[in-house]
């Protein structure tokens, strides 16, 4: 399957708008739901912050590709770095919940990765990660093609 | 879209900050930086959220740290008025579950009063 949208971003967190500019654009193209369009930007945050912050802890430069698919059923976002071996799917699992004082203030993003989609894969294919999380778009009412 | 902020003294050791736009990884630290300068006698933070329209994890630590921040110095935080789409984020992470979220202006306005009294009381609010 050919990618609708495509960015390839360097490792810094001033790409991020970059990436929300292309889910933007590819929200719209499909008429997208602006509630699946919000869950889109915020796993492509969480994972994108999670990459730059701890995929290059040399400081190098790297690239992160991102690709978004639609068929009937979903949308697919896949990101593909060359930052360290990272699998953000088989973390243990932060524990939610706690009251303010006693939270941790880290292991969120993950969190919210695992609950925001409805399927995730991992794999490390030679230097890359590639991790792939699909949403489920028929669940979501679409907008009216404007 | 950018992250606007204002933090004004809602009334005597009340703080209130209105909150609109996104708050995430690149407007987070904007927030941090301005809450670093609250009042450490502040007996109530709230966020007014009333205009906020996207929070990332990034955004959730800032609120955080901010009420971690205040409840050492024996103050607490409240939430005010969240958009369906900020309050499914606070759901997802369980975030604070021993934070007053407050529908309204008037739900805010009588906690306050209640908080008020308890200080005038002597008592403590539990």
């Amino acid at each position: 399957m050919k990618p609708t949208r495509s960015i390839s971003i360097a490792n810094q967190v001033d790409s991020l708008p970059l990436a929300n500019a292309l889910i933007d654009q590819f929200c719209r193209r499909h008429a997208l739901a602006a509630e699946l369009e919000q869950t889109l930007m915020l796993l492509c945050e969480e994972v994108l912050c999670n990459t730059i912050s701890h995929g290059y802890p040399d400081g190098s430069r790297g690239r992160i590709q991102l690709e978004l698919y639609r068929d009937r059923e979903r949308v697919t976002l896949r990101f593909e770095d060359d930052g360290i071996a990272f699998d953000p799917t088989s973390q243990p699992e932060a524990q939610l919940g706690l009251p303010i004082a006693e939270a941790p203030i880290g292991g969120l993003g993950l969190a919210m990765i695992k609950q925001l989609s409805d399927e995730t894969h991992y794999q490390r294919q030679g230097k890359y990660n590639i991790l792939t999380l699909s949403c489920n778009a028929t669940s979501q009412r679409d907008r009216k093609k404007t | 879209m950018p992250l606007e902020f204002n933090i004004s003294e809602k009334q005597a050791t009340v703080q209130r900050v209105e909150l609109s736009g996104r708050l995430d990884t690149l407007t987070a630290p904007q927030l941090d930086r301005a809450l670093d300068d609250v009042p450490p006698d502040t007996r109530m933070l709230i966020f007014d959220m009333t205009a906020l329209d996207y929070i990332s994890s990034a955004g959730i630590r800032s609120i955080f740290k901010a009420t971690k921040s205040v409840q050492r110095n024996g103050g607490r935080a409240g939430v005010l008025n969240m958009q369906p789409q900020i309050r499914k984020v606070f759901d997802i992470v369980k975030a604070m579950p021993d934070v007053p979220i407050f529908r309204n202006d008037e739900e805010m306005d009588e906690y306050l009063d209640a908080m008020q009294k308890k200080i005038i009381d002597g008592g403590d609010l539990s």
